[in-house]
């Protein structure tokens, strides 16, 4: 069974960690530092980062297979596929919350504009929606109502609320997810 | 069509913007014997906000935003959180992980409100993390940061380039009306106006902007021009002259 992107985050995080303690290891040995519970889904992210370069096997022909270190990038695992390619789903999310901590006072649509990449455009809509999410969920203060005339609505990002680098999440069960806190910050229709 | 309209609308265009980028750029593509470390200062509402988010997206850069009662491990404490990780342990330790974190990530880092702590202590630990990690850094200040830093001698002859904002001009507008104005068309003279009123101001252009929308919705128009806006006024920043009547 292949993982789910957004749920394994947590998973891919634990294995590259795991990756960068021991340096030189096995799929085994990698199971056996984190808290997964099959094989399987290990060597489903080793597979990932050897085809990205991070990883190389050594050149023994023993089995079980010897991987290393061979590209560390830090502590914040490489998200990439099985087939090594990058996930970019969830970077424009990772835009806006970036912005908005720099923006400080902003609605909607200057988000959208000022979280904008060329080569990843945020639409006004998404930008209407995770603001709407996290102002339920207690990130975000409105700083002005919108008027009847038009505008929009201004929030501010609530500083104590700058829970760290991973966007908040919003699931499709309409709940936010804090995956700093592995927390649940807002379910729709529960206050 | 114009060709404007197929193209990915980004703040990247604005003038200021582009000036930060040229300087990060420039730093990140800085060889080895040269510093990496680059100024980018001006005046507040010049649009340098938006040239920090625009660059901290385009290379996921670490950003943090100093506080006037910042001390060094306040500084460190907002870098690792940023990083995710947990800042415990004494000073040099800290200072230790976040060069380690930026040299390994690639990464930069971004420091805004410079000007903050460039009167404590807090300046040697950004050489410190300099230093450790031969990362590019962006420092972002108000107009006399660079002044104020030149005091710190050892820091000073660390720094690759001293840009500064540039006022905005028509382009800006064009861009900027772009963005605020969605519903309704600004023709040139008003823009012209407004720019000219704004005195280089982006954050004045905005107001502008978005006040000459609210007024031409009001009034049911669809374009609005010079002669449509008539005489009211524009926000220059500065108190309305006195009238004598």
């Amino acid at each position: 069974m292949i993982p789910s992107e957004r749920i394994s985050a947590d998973t891919r995080q634990n294995v590259w960690n795991a990756i960068r303690e021991q340096r030189t290891f096995t799929s085994v040995s990698i199971l056996n530092a984190t808290n997964l519970d099959d094989l399987s889904s290990v060597r489903w992210y080793l597979r990932g980062f050897e085809r990205a370069g991070y990883i190389k096997k050594t050149a023994t022909d023993k089995s079980p297979r010897v991987y290393e270190l061979v590209k560390d990038i830090g502590r914040e695992a490489p998200r990439v596929r099985r087939d090594g390619s990058p996930i970019t789903q969830g970077t424009k999310r990772d835009q806006m919350w970036r912005t908005m901590r720099i923006l400080k006072i902003f609605d909607a649509d200057e988000l959208a504009m000022a979280a904008s990449l060329e080569e990843s455009p945020v639409d006004s809509e998404d930008a209407r929606s995770y603001v709407f999410h996290l102002h339920k969920a207690g990130y975000l203060q409105l700083v002005q109502a919108a008027k009847h005339t038009g505008g929009m609505s201004r929030y501010r990002l609530i500083q104590s609320m700058y829970t760290g680098p991973k966007a908040p999440m919003i699931k499709k069960v309409r709940q936010v997810y804090d995956p700093n806190l592995k927390k649940v910050m807002y379910q729709e229709g529960r206050s | 069509m114009t060709q404007e309209m197929s193209q990915v609308k980004t703040t990247a265009p604005l003038r200021n913007v582009a000036l930060c980028m040229k300087a990060l750029e420039r730093a990140m593509n800085s060889p080895d014997h040269l510093p990496r470390m680059v100024s980018f200062s001006g005046p507040s509402g010049m649009g340098k906000s938006m040239a920090a988010s625009y660059a901290a997206n385009k290379y996921r850069a670490y950003y943090v935003e100093c506080k006037s009662s910042w001390t060094k491990r306040a500084l460190l404490e907002a870098i690792m959180l940023q990083m995710g990780i947990p800042a415990i342990g004494p000073i040099y330790k800290l200072t230790e992980q976040i060069s380690e974190q930026l040299a390994l990530s690639g990464r930069p880092l971004i420091i805004d409100e410079m000007d903050h702590i460039v009167n404590r202590s807090a300046v040697e630990i950004v050489r410190d993390i300099y230093e450790g990690s031969k990362a590019p850094i962006l420092l972002i200040g108000e107009e006399m940061m660079p002044q104020k830093l030149k005091k710190w001698e050892r820091f000073h002859g660390r720094i690759l380039e001293w840009a500064y904002t540039q006022p905005a001009d028509m382009q800006d507008a064009k861009l900027l009306a772009s963005f605020y104005c969605r519903k309704v068309k600004v023709k040139d003279d008003l823009l012209e106006a407004v720019t000219k009123a704004a005195k280089g101001s982006v954050r004045r252009i905005c107001v502008n902007l978005s006040r000459i929308e609210e007024e031409a919705m009001g009034i049911g128009l669809s374009e609005i021009g010079l002669k449509e806006w008539g005489d009211r006024q524009l926000y220059t920043g500065e108190a309305p002259a006195r009238r004598i009547i």
